[in-house]
């Protein structure tokens, strides 16, 4: 086709093929070979059905795309491509992924503008993989993040965990029958936050989940992410800045059982503990338990050494106290018995001394109290004597001697004449003899009575 | 949370009951107070071991809330 000029009138026309044609020979002409670019991969657009492959690539500053351009690997290259790929840099291409690719431009009129893919080498995305490695790791240590998960001080049990794996992976199930199976009954209480576990969607997903279990993060001691059985494939991912960030920053202790055996990732370099292996992790929580229980016996065991020793200690000491009491009491008994018995034998004395004097004093009184009798004695009968005489002198006899008489009836002395009538026998007593006589008459008055011999 | 503070509350508890104890610094009135909290702190220990009463309803009202 010739070169196109522009015609003004009468108006000339090129059909779209005559057009698209002469771009077409252009580019054929200008970009006859092939070339080494560096790319990444926005989008990888495999379709395993017809194993073609047309990735969309892209140059990025700052997130801002500068270039974007589409790529086709047919699938005769892909195969070779692909597998060489995985085998090297241990990662299947995928999207975000920066790649050195060896390409040839092609322009065609129906498909229009594209890249035909020959080869990508692998070493170079290996290259970018370990930059990308290093420079989250410088980001994160400058940041002063890089120690935060590390330095987290677990709990003293970690019991209650939160599970960043894929339900139908193997490393989840063999992680799940250590800790659920364990033979010494320890209790997990454990919740799957399921995540894609590699590739480029790993890092959105991972971040998602632990997104989701902050918020819960009360209800967790421990955050695990394990991965089982997809070997060393796939981890470029762990190298992320943004997801390394995110477990470095996570408020939980993290560990890790992504398992593989070579170099540790950042997510792992960064986690609290990295265990590589879901099974070891399993060990690991296991092996806390462990460590808090044997704790436990140990203190139980040396709380029922030491009381039942500080038990007997006491004891001694009371039975010493005991017997130096015992000592102690019997001496001062002893003492004390002595002092009583001193004691006693004074008061004794004492009282003895003080008996005899009240005794000589009670004799004295005595003395005293006789003499005085004896006086009042002599007083008395010398007054009693006098009396007798006096008495003597009244004695009815001596008054009979001096010629009185007593005269009586019936026994009984008359001394009113009116106690008399006439004819009454009565009977005079004299000093010496007595008579009988019969009253004539009474005169009353003063009248002595008129007696017949 | 209340609940997992107490088991390393309780430990720690327990193990300085014990060292008292070892340092004989107890006398004989406290000694069975000592033990008898001692060993609920180990019956709270070992019941740790082998129970969680972790409710998933709150945990998931709080994911989602």
């Amino acid at each position: 086709m010739p070169e196109l000029t522009e015609e003004h009138s009468p108006k000339k026309y090129y059909s779209l093929l005559e057009l698209t044609k002469s771009i077409e020979s252009v580019i054929k002409k200008t970009y006859s070979r092939s070339y080494w670019i560096k790319a990444e991969i926005a989008k990888l657009n495999f379709y395993p059905k017809s194993g073609h492959c047309y990735p969309d690539l892209v140059e990025k500053e700052n997130g801002v795309v500068l270039a974007q351009i589409r790529a086709t690997i047919w699938a005769g290259h892909f195969n070779d491509i692909s597998s060489k790929f995985l085998s090297i840099a241990k990662e299947p291409l995928s999207d975000g992924m920066t790649v050195l690719i060896r390409t040839s431009v092609s322009f065609h009129p129906v498909y229009g503008l594209g890249l035909h893919i020959s080869d990508i080498e692998p070493s170079f995305t290996l290259g970018e993989m370990a930059k990308e490695k290093i420079i989250s790791i410088e980001k994160l240590k400058k940041e002063g993040i890089f120690n935060s998960n590390k330095n987290l001080i677990p709990e003293l049990l970690l019991q209650r965990i939160a599970i960043i794996s894929v339900d139908t992976s193997k490393g989840y199930h063999d992680f799940l029958q250590i800790i659920d199976d364990n033979e010494w009954g320890y209790k997990f209480y454990h919740m799957l936050f399921p995540a894609i576990l590699q590739g480029e969607s790993a890092i959105s997903s991972i971040t998602e989940q632990l997104n989701r279990i902050k918020k819960a993060k009360s209800h967790f001691d421990v955050v695990i992410i394990i991965r089982g059985g997809g070997g060393d494939v796939g981890l470029s991912s762990y190298d992320n800045y943004k997801l390394a960030k995110a477990v470095a920053l996570f408020p939980l202790p993290i560990v890790t059982g992504i398992g593989h055996a070579t170099n540790e990732t950042v997510v792992e370099l960064v986690a609290n503990i990295n265990k590589i292996t879901p099974t070891d992790v399993g060990y690991y929580l296991i092996q806390k338990f462990h460590n808090f229980s044997v704790r436990i016996q140990d203190a139980q065991k040396l709380l029922v050494d030491k009381s039942k020793q500080i038990s007997s200690n006491e004891k001694l000491k009371l039975r010493n106290i005991c017997s130096s009491f015992k000592n102690s009491t019997d001496g001062l008994i002893y003492n004390n018995r002595i002092k009583l018995n001193s004691a006693v034998h004074e008061l004794n004395h004492k009282l003895k001394s003080q008996l005899s004097e009240q005794d000589s004093v009670i004799h004295q009184i005595g003395k005293r109290l006789s003499a005085s009798v004896k006086v009042s004695m002599l007083s008395n009968s010398m007054l009693l004597s006098s009396l007798s005489d006096k008495l003597r002198l009244l004695e009815p006899k001596n008054i009979l001697k001096r010629g009185y008489s007593i005269t009586t009836k019936d026994g009984k002395t008359i001394v009113n004449s009116s106690d008399l009538q006439a004819n009454d026998i009565v009977e005079t007593q004299t000093y010496e003899g007595s008579f009988r006589s019969k009253v004539q008459s009474i005169e009353k008055q003063k009248q002595i009575l008129n007696t017949k011999k | 949370m209340k609940k997992e503070i107490l088991y390393t509350e309780a430990i720690v508890e327990l193990e300085e009951i014990v060292s008292s104890i070892e340092n004989e610094d107890v006398n004989v009135d406290e000694l069975s107070v000592k033990v008898k909290r001692a060993a609920e702190l180990i019956n709270i220990c070992k019941d740790k071991l082998q129970n969680t009463e972790e409710e998933v309803n709150s945990i998931l009202k709080d994911i989602n809330g």
